[in-house]
């Protein structure tokens, strides 16, 4: 008897509860059915063994009670998933690494301790990485919505529009990849920017009066308008992502967005070269401006070649998608880095 | 691996679809066997001998969820009955599955009807 109850967990316990009780009822009468019928002992295991081997085993039998899977992430959107998921961890990590270059060398100049900077880089990481799973995870479970809801309409007997295919694999074209990959580094980017920028709001009042206005112009208002950038990037790429393919509006929007984060990585290292002289009145160490300035050029540097280097790209792929030779370059999955690299 | 082992098609690949294909043929029929024997209640043990008896083999495995799953469609109505010491589930045609079966068979005798045409050595020319 121990092992039919055995057998009759592990099936219901793959069902969802609702079913349990009844499936469990029958079954139990069914084996006990089939055990009279060839005069065989519910009390000898042998006897049971051999009823519950060719009823089958318990997944199998689970899995004729349950047929329409249900899915928060279905088989064809997993391997997509996993991508999306891999490149923004990596880029969590090496957009933290950065980070945590970056801020000790800004905090060489006032008592420091590494161990609390490292500890507030983990924090802001593990509290990113939560973020950009959440907001992965949400953005597929929408498209596999989406896309359950769709086949469900032709189902109903709506005749489907061949219309509806997506654009060719081109530079209009809106890659699902690209522009989840874009969403979830902006949300990111968002929260990175957000720490940034309470963190100098917070240490303003007590920074050195020479410093102040730097730290207002340079870093803050850089702040608020990367924030502005990224916000109108995930728009895009979000409108972008519902239309299929990039649509004039929606490409003006990149554009913008593109133009803006460019603006203020050319115009931070600017002002800080600009006010250099006020900053060393400030009783600033000579060898902590310097590095600021190096490392506000550095970044700035990187982030514009990158915007550029793949705006240009992504415009000669449109113009010579036609003769062929450069299309396949702009459907290969190259962008990737490039939302990730943008925005922040 | 297994697609390699697909294309390579050695012959154990070729009877593992082979029975796939079986599987797929079955299934629908399956539907009709159930549906053909249920005029009169029945439960699921006893349906099963009976179908085995006729020819059509089913395995419990499969003849159990496929009764629920009829039932949840409405096609199967079920009733639990005391018989000596405990309880089983009877099943029996609702009126929508009788109706499901009558438009059911139509459909299977035209298709093995054409079926049968089109498999006809001959006709081929």
């Amino acid at each position: 008897m121990e092992l039919i109850e055995r057998y009759l967990e592990a099936v219901t316990t793959k069902l969802q509860p609702k079913r349990r009780g009844e499936v469990e009822r029958e079954l139990r009468a069914s084996i006990l059915d089939a055990l009279e019928a060839r005069g065989l002992s519910p009390d000898s295991e042998a006897d049971v063994a051999a009823v519950l081997a060719e009823l089958g085993e318990p997944s199998e039998v689970a899995a004729g009670y349950e047929p329409g899977q249900q899915y928060l992430i279905g088989p064809g959107l997993y391997p997509l998933f996993r991508r999306v998921i891999g490149v923004t961890l990596l880029t969590l990590v090496g957009a933290s690494t950065l980070w945590f270059a970056v801020a000790l060398v800004l905090s060489g100049q006032a008592e420091f301790r590494a161990g609390d900077l490292l500890r507030d880089t983990l924090e802001t990481a593990v509290g990113a990485a939560v973020v950009a799973v959440v907001v992965i995870v949400a953005v597929f479970a929408w498209l596999q919505r989406s896309e359950v809801d769709v086949s469900a309409r032709n189902r109903r007997g709506e005749p489907w529009d061949p219309r509806s295919l997506p654009a060719l694999s081109g530079p209009d074209r809106a890659s699902r990849f690209d522009s989840v990959v874009g969403l979830v580094a902006t949300a990111v980017a968002l929260v990175i920017l957000g720490g940034i920028g309470e963190g100098v709001a917070e240490a303003l009042p007590g920074a050195p009066a020479g410093l102040r206005p730097i730290l207002r112009h340079a870093v803050l208002q850089g702040v608020m308008l990367l924030q502005a950038a990224a916000a109108l990037s995930a728009v895009a790429h979000a409108v972008a992502l519902m239309q299929g393919r990039w649509r004039p509006t929606t490409r003006a929007m990149r554009v913008a967005a593109d133009a803006l984060a460019v603006f203020v990585f050319v115009r931070a290292p600017v002002e800080l070269v600009v006010h250099r002289a006020a900053l060393l009145q400030a009783d600033l160490p000579r060898n902590f401006v310097l590095s600021l300035v190096l490392t506000s050029i550095v970044i700035g540097a990187i982030g514009t070649g990158m915007i550029v280097g793949l705006s240009v790209r992504a415009w000669r792929g449109r113009y010579r998608a036609p003769g062929g030779r450069a299309a396949p370059a702009v459907s290969s999955p190259v962008p990737a880095p490039r939302r990730s690299g943008r925005n922040p | 691996m297994a697609k390699t082992n697909a294309t390579a098609a050695s012959p154990n690949s070729q009877d593992e679809t082979i029975d796939k294909l079986t599987l797929e043929l079955r299934r629908g029929v399956i539907v009709l066997a159930c549906l053909s024997q249920l005029d009169e209640p029945s439960y699921g043990y006893e349906l099963q001998q009976r179908l085995a008896a006729r020819g059509m083999e089913i395995e419990q495995g499969t003849l159990y969820p496929l009764l629920r799953r009829l039932e949840e469609q409405g096609l199967l109505g079920e009733e639990w009955i005391v018989e000596g010491s405990r309880p089983r589930k009877y099943y029996r045609l609702t009126d929508a599955g009788t109706r499901a079966r009558a438009e059911l068979k139509e459909q299977w005798d035209e298709m093995s009807a054409v079926l049968d045409a089109l498999l006809e050595p001959k006709s081929g020319g």
